[in-house]
């Protein structure tokens, strides 16, 4: 019973846990200028982010190390080197996000200014890491992210024609009004928000940090291939809302206030009250994993004491690596930058370096020495191979893209 | 004069050349047009919208504030691009830039005093603005439409 329980909870926490800054606002975007055409690009993010996770989660279970070691030794320091910079790069710039985000939800529900909130979360995040437990912090803020169902229950009420809901899914048709160039564009950023890199770090980091074994590669698998796509429709109501609410409005999605606008319409304020607490639980849950995150791939690449699982001063050389990421990513807040326009940003860029983060979790996967008989199966690695390619020739595409559309203009 | 110091006015020229967005000829023009067009009527639609909802009860005064200051900066915004493009000489950019400020403006304005209200929590003057807002947002869109956006 103590394990069925501890299976549903990891499964509500993954749900809970999926969304962040970068879906709230990609897949809010998409949904009120392109409505449903784009669905099918968060689709197969979800099945990149279950297959990449489940390997990921699979290597630091049998291996009891994180993902960076492991990459670090089966690839050599120069290779490790360049994976490194690339994802703490993109993972501080998305932490940047999340931290406004956090900001961005508590004037929502204040009316104050968002630029004054952002020492006050900086802070709260810093206390958080380091005085909570892992699992309470994995779980707190899991859960409180699954108030973003909110989105589901105004979708429901909005009351679509589900029929023909479902066809523009299935059958998706990019508008007429849009250019094509514009709409791969969009389709490189929800695949990028789907797929951000910190989120495969931090799970498997998270597995060592619960001391997984290879016992738990079952549970592992169902918190990944049951709770990833429960989170990815939630992600598809956020797309479903905007595009009911906001497109036949011609209302274009550059604020969070616009994001939440129809849960107001369909749900009215209890609806909207729950929908700010998501936004809350989801983007503090999710500075929280970026900001571990950074500590743990920088720790684990050098070979230092990492994790919540050892008091702090035992892993001083991390702690200060995830305050001084948290440091600049408040700075990054304060020059005033639209938290909403670095959040494109971050997930575009993290489409470019998907492949850094994805193809050597491929080889370590597939590594028997490292893997013994928990090696990658046919089906993993044909997938994952597949997969590769469409992440090389969207990390290729997404520069070019964001420079001749001027950044979806 | 030497050579370097001709060099140097030319850049400085050039630079500050670069401050007015060129706008080489007509379609170019008209397509910025539309386009500014379209934002507009997105921050003008999200102002009406979340007013609408407050004044249906389904959105609180903390909420609505902000909304209203961003659609409120995204239209000075718009509007302040839109102007720092030179337009070409001709009479057809003259009639687009002259039939498209006026509605930046009113949609600015409209917004300002949306704002205004919401502080005040004067709802009459809200549900006024908001409708007066809501005439200038369908004009934006048929400019939007007529000129290619």
């Amino acid at each position: 019973m103590k394990r069925i329980l501890s299976v549903f909870l990891g499964v509500l926490t993954a749900i809970g846990g999926f969304v962040d800054i970068g879906d709230l606002v990609a897949n809010a975007l998409a949904g009120a200028r392109f409505g449903l055409s784009l669905v099918w690009v968060t689709m197969l993010g979800v099945v990149g982010i279950c297959l990449f996770a489940e390997m990921s989660g699979r290597v630091a279970a049998v291996t009891r190390r994180g993902t960076f070691d492991v990459i670090r030794e089966r690839l050599g320091p120069r290779a490790g080197l360049i994976n490194l910079v690339a994802s703490v790069l993109v993972t501080v710039l998305t932490f940047t996000a999340e931290i406004g985000g956090v900001a961005l939800a508590l004037e929502l529900a204040t009316s104050v200014n968002y630029l004054l909130f952002v020492p006050v979360v900086g802070f709260a995040v810093w206390l958080v890491i380091w005085r909570l437990k892992f699992s309470a912090l994995e779980n707190v803020f899991g859960l409180l992210g699954l108030a973003l169902i909110v989105f589901a229950v105004a979708l429901w009420k909005l009351g679509p024609d589900w029929s023909e809901f479902l066809h523009s899914i299935v059958a998706p048709r990019k508008p007429a009004t849009e250019d094509l160039s514009t709409y791969l564009y969009y389709g490189v950023a929800l695949f990028g928000a789907a797929l951000t890199p910190y989120e495969v770090f931090f799970f498997s980091s998270g597995a060592v940090e619960e001391r997984w074994t290879a016992k738990d590669i079952a549970t592992s698998r169902v918190n990944v291939f049951l709770g990833f796509p429960l989170g990815g429709l939630l992600s598809v109501a956020i797309a479903g809302c905007a595009a009911l609410v906001l497109m036949p409005q011609g209302i274009e999605v550059d604020t969070l206030g616009q994001v939440g606008l129809p849960v107001a319409v369909a749900v009215g304020k209890l609806g909207l009250a729950v929908a700010i607490l998501g936004f809350v639980a989801a983007t503090f849950g999710a500075a929280l994993e970026t900001g571990l995150s950074t500590g743990y791939s920088v720790a684990q690449y050098f070979g230092w004491q990492w994790g919540k699982f050892v008091k702090p001063r035992q892993a001083a050389r991390f702690h200060i690596v995830v305050l001084l990421s948290l440091m600049a990513a408040i700075a990054g807040v304060l020059t005033t930058a639209d938290p909403i326009k670095v959040t494109e940003y971050s997930i575009v860029f993290s489409a470019v370096a998907l492949p850094l983060t994805y193809f050597p979790i491929l080889v370590v996967a597939n590594d028997p020495v490292y893997m013994g008989e928990h090696v990658n199966g046919r089906l993993s690695n044909v997938l994952g191979t597949l997969f590769l390619f469409i992440i090389g020739i969207v990390a290729v595409a997404a520069i070019p893209l964001m420079l001749i559309t001027a950044a979806g203009q | 004069m030497n050579r370097t110091s001709l060099l140097g006015i030319g850049l400085g020229l050039l630079a500050l050349g670069g401050c007015v967005a060129p706008a080489p000829d007509d379609a170019s023009y008209e397509s910025k047009a539309a386009m500014t067009a379209q934002a507009a009527l997105s921050a003008a639609r999200t102002a009406v919208l979340s007013t609408h909802s407050f004044s249906d009860g389904g959105l609180p005064g903390t909420y609505l504030e902000p909304v209203l200051e961003d659609a409120e900066q995204t239209l000075g915004s718009v509007r302040d691009t839109f102007d720092s493009v030179q337009p070409p000489a001709t009479s057809a950019a003259d009639d687009l830039r002259g039939a498209l400020d006026p509605l930046l403006e009113s949609a600015s304005s409209d917004v300002t005093d949306l704002r205004i209200a919401a502080r005040r929590g004067r709802s009459g003057d809200l549900a006024s603005a908001a409708d007066d807002l809501s005439g200038v947002a369908d004009r934006l869109e048929a400019f939007g439409q007529e000129h290619g956006g």
